[in-house]
């Protein structure tokens, strides 16, 4: 059988809710009871602008822009922050939002702004008085103050601003909090001399997270092109669009040095062309381009311009005098790149530039600007000056230095691992090759073979 | 009454509690390894390479396995993997290893596009590692990128969820060519002189004057030669001995000093003192004289003789042909002459 707890029929219980009626009633009318309060002007056009708006957050600046209402004097200013708008009413129970702290910041004079007195600067008041207690035991408290001013603020027309900098945000995210304005004729802050008084809301809340992830890309391509410039002209828009896997020196002649792009003694399909190994990475630790010489068939010197399949003569390419294998069919070749003339024969590689013209993440007008930087080795004449003379069939000296390794290990052309920026984005190495045989080159088909290789550290 | 409410609320509340933690619990996020690069020892599509990996383990959880697969779409985790095209892993051992070391191939876990090597679960350690693997078949594709997801696990086949992620890309490349031509090469220059390397030649003609039975006659030519067949060149030397009518003088068939007074007719190709006639053999190339023609005041003639020769590619080298007439009193009367030519032959 049900029982209620109140039995409305009892005069107890008919006692109890009466003097519960008169307690509620009296509870929610009574800040309006308080003729002083009432007495007070409306701040109007009121509004608290927070620099961050994030939960805790630090170092805060919190800037009051209002109107006052009643043209008097302003002596004192009080901005207590409470969880309700009721609370920090003149005279209400604030209740102070957790976590803020007024009492670390500082006033900024410099913002004030619209106050009809510019001479009497207001200060900020550390402790309080009367009707407005700052400092660490009133954490949600400001107080500010001038000793004098020259007169009533005639001022309810503009706006007034306030400023403050350093505070802390409360730390409830997701949560609304209410700091009132009152103004006092006098600087005691006596509840007696309350002018005006308006409340401003704010809220902090929880910073806003978007997550994404960006994939690893590598996009590596070598090929030939007939770009033959590091600033002018484009390789192509992207490595779909780089392709065939050879290049052609032409053919020969120990009077001339040869170098690509090679128009006159060349087959069409070869002609004019450079090679070109185009990168595109966002590794953040940088890319390095490398080749290997593919060691082909024959005896000696297996990975140089040769014919393949023959024996060479086993004494060093490499050596500083390489009198003794200029009748085999392998050219000879420099690891430390040199200029080539014709007095010797010689086959090698350098990177005469680094074009950009597929770039467009970044600014990038050719070699010097490039976050590819070329190998001591392999970087054309050693400036970022892209030769146009080494092309075709020249007497020679050539301008560039040229080196190639005929090992088979993996050497290095390029890097951008010690670029400030190591993404690329469509970098194109330009590759230029040179060769000169000498009377006693034997006659063939030469052929040089490489793997070109990008490795990206993430 | 009460109690059993009071109950079933308990037990609903608890059921609220737990499946909002259900709901809104989430697997720790992996951590991003760092440093992490892949090089092959050969990049060429469908070759047998080893692979070598290189990174960081970001983070000291319990590591058991780390699994690398290779996938030709995308380097997401998120993405389901396809293989690239012709990558093999099936035979694929762990050549070495270092930092986070101890681990073997799991050949249960693994398949032809993932690796997952295990261990007992440790520790992971915050340093550079690196695998390397043997015998990969690489992708046959030239040109397509291919990503390596590589996650590290507590599980030691890698079934669980991943503890440290990241991914590394490598691309395969044709072999790139450079072609060239060196086209044969063979110059001669023949006359009375020649420049050493051909760039000048004078004369057609030897005149020995009047041959006298008591000194020897002599003159001289010269010729140059370069080629660069390998197999070098030889010079032969076509002709008759002198003649006049049916008149002739004995050529030497074999190297014989200069006699006067006896029917000579010789050439060699170095300088000689008895008579002194002709120089010895100059260039930078490697072509020398034959035996017969190479002995100084020794002089022999036989039409279609070799005189000298190369068995390389040679620069130039400038021969001087001597030539030597004696005659005997005897010797009848006339204009004696003789067409001498010269040929240079290679193998091209």
């Amino acid at each position: 059988m049900f029982r209620p707890v109140f039995d409305i029929k009892t005069p107890a219980s008919r006692l109890f809710f009466l003097v519960l009626v008169v307690f509620l009633t009296a509870s929610c009318l009574l800040p309006f009871l308080n003729d002083r309060a009432l007495a007070s002007g409306q701040i109007t056009n009121r509004s608290l602008t927070l620099s961050s708006a994030v939960a805790g957050g630090t170092g805060v600046t919190y800037t009051f822009s209002f109107r006052t209402a009643t043209s008097a004097q302003i002596k004192g200013m009080k901005f207590v922050a409470c969880t309700t708008a009721i609370g920090s009413y003149p005279g209400g129970s604030c209740t102070a939002p957790t976590g803020i702290h007024f009492d670390v910041g500082s006033f900024n004079n410099a913002a004030t702004a619209g106050f009809t007195d510019t001479t009497n600067a207001f200060s900020n008041d550390t402790t309080g008085a009367g009707d407005c207690l700052s400092g660490a035991s009133h954490p949600n408290v400001l107080c500010l103050k001038r000793a004098a001013t020259t007169g009533n603020d005639t001022n309810t027309a503009t706006n007034k601003t306030i400023q403050f900098t350093g505070i802390t945000n409360p730390t409830t995210a997701n949560s609304s909090f209410y700091v009132g304005i009152i103004t006092y004729t006098d600087s005691a802050y006596t509840f007696a001399n309350i002018v005006d008084a308006g409340t401003t809301a704010a809220a902090v809340v929880s910073t806003l997270q978007v997550n994404a992830r960006v994939a690893e890309v590598l996009n590596f391509c070598v090929g030939s092109t007939t770009v033959d410039s590091d600033s002018t002209g484009t390789v192509a828009t992207d490595c779909s669009g780089v392709s065939s896997a050879q290049i052609n020196l032409g053919t020969l002649d120990s009077s001339k040095i040869n170098i690509t792009p090679v128009t006159t003694s060349c087959t069409a399909s070869d002609c004019g062309k450079n090679a070109v190994a185009m990168v595109r990475s966002n590794a953040i630790n940088g890319t390095v381009v490398y080749y290997d010489s593919v060691q082909q068939s024959g005896s000696n010197h297996l990975g140089t311009l040769r014919v393949s399949g023959q024996t060479c003569d086993a004494t060093g390419n490499n050596a500083s005098s390489d009198t003794t294998d200029n009748t085999d069919a392998c050219f000879n070749v420099r690891t430390t790149s040199a200029t080539f003339d014709t007095t010797t024969e010689r086959f090698g590689m350098t990177v005469a530039g680094v074009n950009c013209g597929s770039t467009t993440s970044y600014v990038c007008t050719g070699t010097a600007t490039a976050n590819l930087v070329r190998s001591a080795s392999y970087n054309g004449d050693g400036t970022s000056t892209y030769e146009t003379t080494d092309l075709d069939e020249i007497n020679g000296p050539t301008l560039n230095k040229y080196a190639w390794d005929e090992s088979g290990t993996a050497v290095q052309i390029a890097s951008s691992a010690a670029s400030t920026v190591k993404q690329i984005d469509d970098e194109a190495l330009i590759l230029k090759f040179a060769a000169h045989p000498l009377i006693t080159t034997p006659f063939g088909t030469y052929q040089a073979q490489a793997d070109f290789i990008a490795v990206s550290t993430y | 009454m009460l109690n059993r409410i009071v109950r079933r609320l308990f037990v609903a509340l608890i059921i609220l509690v737990s499946g909002a933690g259900l709901i809104f619990s989430r697997p720790a996020a992996a951590v991003t390894i760092l440093n992490r690069s892949v090089t092959l020892s050969t990049y060429t599509p469908s070759a047998t390479a080893s692979h070598d990996f290189k990174f960081t383990f970001p983070t000291t959880a319990d590591v058991g396995s780390i699994s690398f697969e290779y996938c030709s779409n995308s380097p997401s985790f998120y993405s389901a993997c396809t293989a690239p095209g012709g990558l093999d892993l099936s035979s694929a051992g762990l050549a070495s290893q270092s930092g986070n070391a101890g681990f073997a191939v799991n050949s249960a876990a693994s398949t032809a596009n993932r690796i997952v090597i295990s261990r007992t679960a440790i520790a992971g350690i915050v340093a550079p590692s690196e695998y390397v693997f043997n015998s990969v078949t690489n992708p046959s594709a030239a040109g397509q990128t291919v990503y390596v997801k590589i996650s590290t696990h507590t599980a030691q086949d890698a079934s669980d969820s991943n503890i440290d992620t990241g991914a590394v890309a490598f691309a395969v490349q044709n072999v790139f060519n450079v072609n060239a031509f060196v086209p044969p090469f063979l110059q001669m220059c023949v006359g009375v002189t020649v420049a050493p390397d051909c760039s000048s030649v004078a004369g057609d003609s030897v005149d020995l004057g009047i041959l006298s039975s008591t000194i020897a006659n002599k003159g001289q030519s010269q010729y140059a030669v370069a080629t660069n067949d390998i197999t070098g060149y030889v010079v032969f030397a076509l002709g008759t001995t002198m003649t006049s009518g049916n008149n002739i003088i004995p050529s030497l068939s074999s190297p014989a000093a200069s006699f006067p007074g006896t029917g000579q007719f010789g050439i060699n190709l170095r300088a000689n003192l008895i008579p002194i006639v002709g120089q010895d053999p100059v260039g930078l190339g490697t072509g020398i004289p034959t035996a017969d023609y190479n002995i100084p005041n020794r002089f022999t003639f036989n039409d279609g003789d070799s005189i000298s020769a190369s068995s390389l590619p040679s620069n130039y080298n400038r021969m001087t042909v001597s030539y030597l007439v004696n005659v005997p009193k005897s010797q009848p009367p006339g204009i004696y002459s003789t067409t001498l030519t010269y040929v240079a032959t290679v193998q091209f």
